[in-house]
């Protein structure tokens, strides 16, 4: 039942200031009650200037805080607070405001850099850290970005005492420095010197789920994925929607032929910012199950969006995006589904996108027989069996720079052959990591300096 | 009186602030809350209830079959040579009816020695699975080399099934005298082979009515080539891959009179470069002539179209066949002719090594195949497997065939899975199952159960040793005896098994195609060379016959180009079977 609103009035009075009391001689006598309406009408007038006084005062604070950079202050304090807890949609969202009130503010931008390089975007990081530095040109925080940043890359050898200094005086910044240590040892094959920086890194963060998701990683590089399952279940106690953590733990599954639970893992995953990464895997999830028609229709979606937004979508799992997986998976399922024509359409734009994608060329080589066109079909299976052949190769290398670190030689050729046929990153960091052992090697510079051309 | 306070100035501007702050966050719509309970929990796989659809009874103890495959491990060589295994040959070498068993024993591995073998084992079967050795007897026991497989054959056509050992320093072919005894003809047959040889198949390649032999190698090891290798993690030293070694080329002997053969390899376009484990024969595509299809361990498969006088071609490639669906070759180990999708064509299945999806290839006609593996759901193993020996038969016959493998690995220390491993059955779903047709649906079974179990699973054959109208299992292991598996699924239709004799053609009619018509239905099966992997099967040809079907004709293509048909075959008299073992002779052209 309602209850009926009583609505009272405000009477307005004509005169206002005084105290009801007797009349004054020569004066209209003023009964009481008109007495009582004046001084209502005076208080009001009274409470009236007030408020556009509190009013005005408040305008006026506000006006100086922001003059003062207060909002700032507190959009890149939860930003910051976002970056710790790993959530980039959050602190980007944070940075935005804060770009927005104070596009050069060297907090700001050394904020948004290191989100650039955790994503692997190191010329945006770049570009954060030049903007820092026209404005703060002694802050030493941005030298240290540069320096995470080398050391994430596996340039260790001029800057490792620098991180070890830094990691002994225990600041604020502990934890992205163990990342990016840890990041470039993994990358430097000295995974036991990893470990060591993730347990100390564990011990003093027990709470930071990043550790247990470095030390995952790490396990999956060395094929022990059962330690590496087990990691990764453990950061995502720690921090349940960490989706980089949950989206290779996915993978894990798959590698191990546990579709379902993969698929399950994927389906959470989708609840991503942006998650078409997530729907890539969950259809490779469905294809490994059997089900291959639900795959088909959650790829159609996906190759409908932009590129750069499925490349985005990678790098917020940790993934380098160097293939158009989704256009490839789609297109070999339609390959091997009979529909050959919408087949090679999409597996002509996966090889488009990246040529050295060898199982899209394969599936295109397949249903261009289908179609008849079997020329064309052994000239796709003959580049395929030719960069298969090549990579045959990659083991026996790998094998030889793990028993003689410093062959300058092998490190060149593997790159040079991951560069020409599997991945122009791999193929980089391979030729870059003979400076690691030979920082003038000419070879090496000139190779890169080709490629880079 | 109602008082109203002063709101001091701080709290207004703060509110102002967080007003704001608030109206910039609000695009913030979705709550990321995640549910970490069911994430964080316990990797393991649910197991799910056990099935109750299929029933193998372990018999091995009952059997009395007691001699176990030696790989030679024991003296911590790390060879490659110990990872291969040994399989097992199905044959009535007796003529009684009763399906006996042949094993390769294997061998000794002594550093900087010569590799020796150890005795192969025959044992008879006397019924009620009682098998009893009968190798000294029959004179099989002594082993010239270091063995692993059994491919068998009629080879001297008298009626009497012959064999041929691989393995390690050359082929051994016994001769079966007829009489309950072999004679070791290794060296007036002309198999000159010193090559380590795996797996072999015969057919009648050249179609002249005399068996051909198709040989699979696998790589050039030896001491003089015996590399130290360590483990994935680099923590202890293991048994090396194939790719630390050479292939060798296959071979191919043309049988030139009964049991004499001459090696045709040079002649007839086989290709080099192939790491052969398995090799399975029969027609492929639609042009007359045995076709052969090799697994290879890390290369190529390679598929040889029959061009007609023994003469091949070599299209792995170009049919869809040679790698997985990506273009990766595989580690390909087993083989089974399947037809998965009841289209009448032979597709192939492939078993492959740990995170490779194990192949199915199906047969789209004119010698092209597609990569059949994800749609037939066989990609959802939950776990990985090193695939061996593997059959398709219709176990619970139900109407479609079922597949089973036996796994185990070949390293010492393996990191993502175990040395010894479940084996599989993978149900067809293509008759009497909730779900999609035309896939596989893996089998579960109880902890006590063979297949409940891991074990370092080598060879596989399927047959019906107690005559009851089902397939049973045999599967071999490194260094113990093998399974023998008694088929007591609650069978839904029966089981017509057609034993083919040619006249004209190769007395075992490899190669024959055999069509069944129902009202409802047409299946085609062939009596195929090889398959499994260093095993040999029996060559039946086993059929479903269905409870509401009646047969309206059998159509029998033999090796020779004849057709014979056998209309209105009503069931036997036997109520075990609606015909075990019905035995069809060619009538040539008559």
């Amino acid at each position: 039942m309602k209850r009926s609103k009583v609505k009272t009035k405000k009477i307005a009075t004509p005169t206002g200031g005084l105290s009801p009391g007797k009349p004054r001689p020569g004066t209209h006598a003023v009964t009481p009650q008109e007495h009582q309406e004046s001084s209502q009408h005076l208080g009001h007038r009274r409470k009236a200037i007030a408020k556009r006084l509190i009013g005005a005062a408040a305008i006026l604070s506000v006006a100086m805080l922001v003059w003062v950079g207060g909002p700032l202050y507190f959009t890149n304090h939860f930003a910051q607070n976002a970056v710790i807890q790993l959530d980039q949609e959050s602190a980007e969202r944070w940075l935005g405001w804060s770009t927005w009130m104070a596009p050069n503010n060297v907090d700001t931008q050394l904020m948004l850099a290191r989100l650039a390089r955790r994503s692997g975007d190191l010329s945006a990081m770049t570009d954060h850290l030049h903007i820092a530095r026209s404005v703060s040109p002694d802050d030493i925080r941005i030298d240290r970005e540069f320096a995470l940043a080398d050391a994430q890359q596996s340039k260790l050898n001029a800057i490792e005492p620098t991180l070890n200094r830094w990691l002994l005086e225990q600041d604020a910044d502990s934890a992205e420095i163990c990342d990016a240590y840890v990041n470039g040892l993994v990358a430097a094959s000295r995974f036991e010197m990893a470990e060591r920086v993730l347990d100390a890194w564990q011990n003093d963060f027990p709470k930071d789920p990043r550790p247990h998701y470095r030390r995952a990683r790490l396990l999956q590089h060395l094929d022990r994925l059962s330690d590496a399952d087990a990691a990764y279940r453990t950061a995502i106690a720690l921090k349940p929607d960490y989706f980089a953590a949950l989206f290779s733990l996915g993978k894990i599954l798959n590698e191990q032929k546990k579709s379902k639970e993969a698929f399950d893992i994927y389906e959470k995953c989708t609840q991503m910012p942006n998650p078409l990464a997530a729907k890539v895997a969950l259809a490779q999830s469905l294809v490994a199950m059997g089900k291959t028609d639900d795959a088909e229709q959650i790829l159609r979606g996906v190759v409908q969006s932009a590129p750069q937004q499925i490349a985005d979508s990678y790098r917020s799992v940790d993934e380098v995006p160097e293939l158009f997986i989704a256009a490839s998976e789609l297109g070999n399922l339609l390959a091997n589904s009979g529909k050959f024509e919408e087949a090679v359409f999409m597996l002509k734009s996966s090889i488009a996108f990246n040529p050295r994608d060898t199982s899209a060329r394969y599936a295109l080589a397949i249903a261009l027989r289908g179609l008849g066109k079997l020329d064309e079909s052994e000239r796709e299976l003959e580049l395929v069996q030719t960069a298969r052949k090549e990579l045959e190769k990659v083991n026996q290398l790998r094998n030889k720079i793990s028993r003689e670190p410093e062959n300058s030689e092998a490190r060149i050729e593997l790159g040079e052959l991951l560069y020409k046929y599997e991945s122009q990153r791999n193929g980089l960091f391979w030729l870059r990591s003979v400076f690691s052992y030979d920082p003038d090697n000419q070879v090496a510079k000139a190779k890169i300096a080709e490629i880079s051309s | 009186m109602t008082h109203r306070e002063a709101v001091p100035i701080y709290k207004f501007w703060r509110a102002a602030v967080y007003t704001l702050l608030l109206l910039a966050s609000c695009s913030k719509t979705e709550n990321k809350t995640l549910d970490s309970e069911t994430i964080s929990g316990n990797s393991a796989t649910t197991i799910p209830a056990p099935s109750v659809r299929f029933q193998f009874d372990d018999v091995s103890t009952a059997s009395g079959i007691d001699s176990s495959y030696q790989n030679g491990e024991s003296t911590n060589n790390q060879s490659i040579l110990e990872s291969l295994g040994g399989g097992t040959g199905i044959i009535d070498f007796d003529r009684d009816g009763h399906l006996d068993i042949l094993l390769p024993g294997g061998g000794t591995i002594v550093l900087e020695q010569p590799i020796t073998g150890l005795p192969t084992t025959l044992w008879r079967n006397t019924g009620d699975w009682n098998f009893i050795s009968c190798s000294q007897q029959a004179g099989v026991s002594h082993s010239d080399f270091y063995t692993h497989g059994v491919v068998a054959g009629d080879v001297n056509q008298d009626g009497f099934m012959d064999f041929i050992l691989t393995g390690y320093g050359g082929l051994q072919l016994f001769i079966n005298q007829g009489d309950g005894t072999f004679a070791n003809q290794s060296h007036s047959s002309g198999l000159k082979d010193d090559r380590w040889s795996s797996s072999a198949a015969f057919a009648d390649f050249n179609e002249d009515g005399l068996l051909d032999l198709y040989v699979a190698h696998y790589v050039d090891w030896s001491w003089q080539n015996h590399p130290r290798c360590q483990s994935s993690d680099r923590s202890t030293s293991d048994v090396c891959g194939p790719g630390d070694f050479a292939a060798l080329p296959d071979s191919l002997f043309i049988g030139t009179e009964e049991g004499v053969f001459r090696d045709a390899t040079s002649k007839s376009g086989l290709v080099p470069g192939g790491k052969g484990l398995g090799v399975v024969a029969c027609h492929l595509d639609n042009t007359p002539g045995i076709d052969i299809y090799v697994a290879n361990d890390t290369t190529n498969n390679h598929l040889y179209l029959n061009r007609g006088a023994g003469l091949f071609q070599e299209s792995g490639l170009i049919a869809g066949v040679a790698v997985d669906g990506v273009g990766t070759p595989s580690g390909s180990m087993g083989l089974a002719i399947v037809d998965f999708n009841q289209d009448q064509l032979p597709d192939i299945w492939v078993t492959n090594y740990e995170s490779e999806p194990f192949g199915l290839y199906q047969n789209i006609g004119k010698g092209a195949f597609l990569f059949a593996t994800n749609r037939a759901g066989v990609n959802r193993l939950g776990e990985l497997f090193v695939g061996f020996g593997t059959v398709a038969a219709d176990l619970d016959l139900d109407g479609d065939d079922d597949l089973v493998v036996s796994n185990g690995h070949v390293i010492q220390h393996p990191r993502k899975s175990t040395v010894a491993q479940d084996p599989l059955l993978l149900e067809g779903t293509s008759y009497d199952f909730d779900g999609p047709a035309n896939q596989f649906e893996r089998a579960t079974f109880p902890l006590e159960s063979y297949f409940g179990n891991k074990h370092r699973g080598r060879g596989l054959v399927t047959a019906d040793f107690d005559r009851d109208g089902d397939l049973d299992l045999v599967f071999t292991h490194i260094n113990r005896p093998p399974a023998i598996l008694c088929n007591n699924t609650q069978p839904r239709g029966r089981l017509l098994s057609l034993e083919l004799i040619g006249t004209t053609s190769n007395r075992d009619a490899i190669g024959a195609q055999v069509t069944l018509q129902t009202e409802s239905r047409i299946a085609s099966k062939q009596i195929v060379g090889g398959g499994s992997y260093l095993s040999q099967n029996p060559y039946t040809v086993n059929f479903t016959v269905l409870p509401d079907e009646n047969i309206k004709s059998i159509e029998i293509k033999w090796p020779s180009g004849t057709i014979q048909a056998i209309g209105n075959l009503q069931p036997s008299e036997d109520a075990t079977a609606y015909w075990n073992r019905l035995i069809v002779e060619d009538m040539g052209d008559q």
